[in-house]
């Protein structure tokens, strides 16, 4: 067993994730934080997609990186926040939890503030009571 | 008590270190696999599985709107690998650079890759 494929794979891969309308300025971020110099070409991407790349990729077209691919797959998949501040982060799938618990937390916050706005205006009237209390008819 | 101190300031070299000689002797296969960053088992694992996956949702976009982060590299093994070493906090991707795919594009278009085909 040979590696015939590396060369198609290490373009095909770099063709499947550089594949969005974002892709230029993303790459250029990518590009601007390293302070090595290394970078990704988007012309030798392109020249390749426009080439050889017909029909989205498959997992079978990765003979050789298809096992990384796939546990990036499993790893988007699963992912689920474990703490705190990962809350604020969207998952890639199954994104109904994640407003789901937003919109639960907005609806609490609001009845929590209208709780306080409630017990704050029961003390201001009993204590306007206790100063001037209204006379009877 | 000197000598135990300066054992214990000696740091272990990495099993896969250049500097360490290894138990037998390498083979061009070997040295293919080491140098492209392969390790053979994933060779076999990928045809043992499943191949109906869809890989439409792994790209720049999706990955950096999420929790996850890219990153350039330049070492072959990294390649679509995850970085746990990385001080950032979100799990972060790594992509092999151009520079490097044109290095190891030299191995497939000199016929190295083909070549071999005995185990």
């Amino acid at each position: 067993m040979g590696l015939p494929t590396y060369m198609t794979e290490l373009l095909a891969s770099h063709a499947l994730i550089f594949s969005t309308s974002k892709s230029d300025s993303i790459v250029k971020e990518l590009c601007d934080a390293q302070p090595s110099g290394k970078k990704i070409d988007m012309s030798i991407v392109r020249n390749f997609t426009e080439s050889f790349v017909e029909v989205p990729f498959q997992l079978g077209d990765f003979p050789i990186l298809g096992s990384r691919l796939r546990y990036i797959h499993e790893r988007m998949t699963g992912w689920r926040p474990l703490r705190f501040g990962q809350l604020f982060q969207r998952p890639y799938r199954d994104s109904i939890p994640f407003f789901a618990f937003w919109f639960a937390a907005v609806i609490g916050l609001v009845a929590v503030l209208s709780l306080g706005i409630g017990v704050g205006q029961l003390v201001y009237a009993i204590l306007m009571y206790k100063t001037d209390p209204l006379p009877i008819p | 008590m000197a000598k135990r101190r300066a054992d214990k300031t000696v740091r272990r070299l990495p099993h896969d270190h250049s500097l360490i000689r290894r138990p037998l002797p390498s083979s061009l296969r070997q040295d293919v696999y080491s140098a492209t960053g392969i390790k053979p088992t994933e060779l076999d694992c990928i045809e043992k599985s499943n191949l109906s996956c869809s890989l439409s949702d792994i790209n720049d976009r999706d990955l950096t709107s999420g929790p996850f982060c890219l990153e350039i590299t330049d070492d072959p093994r990294r390649h679509l690998r995850f970085d746990d070493t990385s001080t950032n906090a979100s799990p972060t991707i790594k992509v092999l650079d151009t520079q490097t795919v044109c290095i190891l594009s030299l191995l497939d278009l000199t016929g190295i890759m083909e070549y071999y085909n005995q185990p």
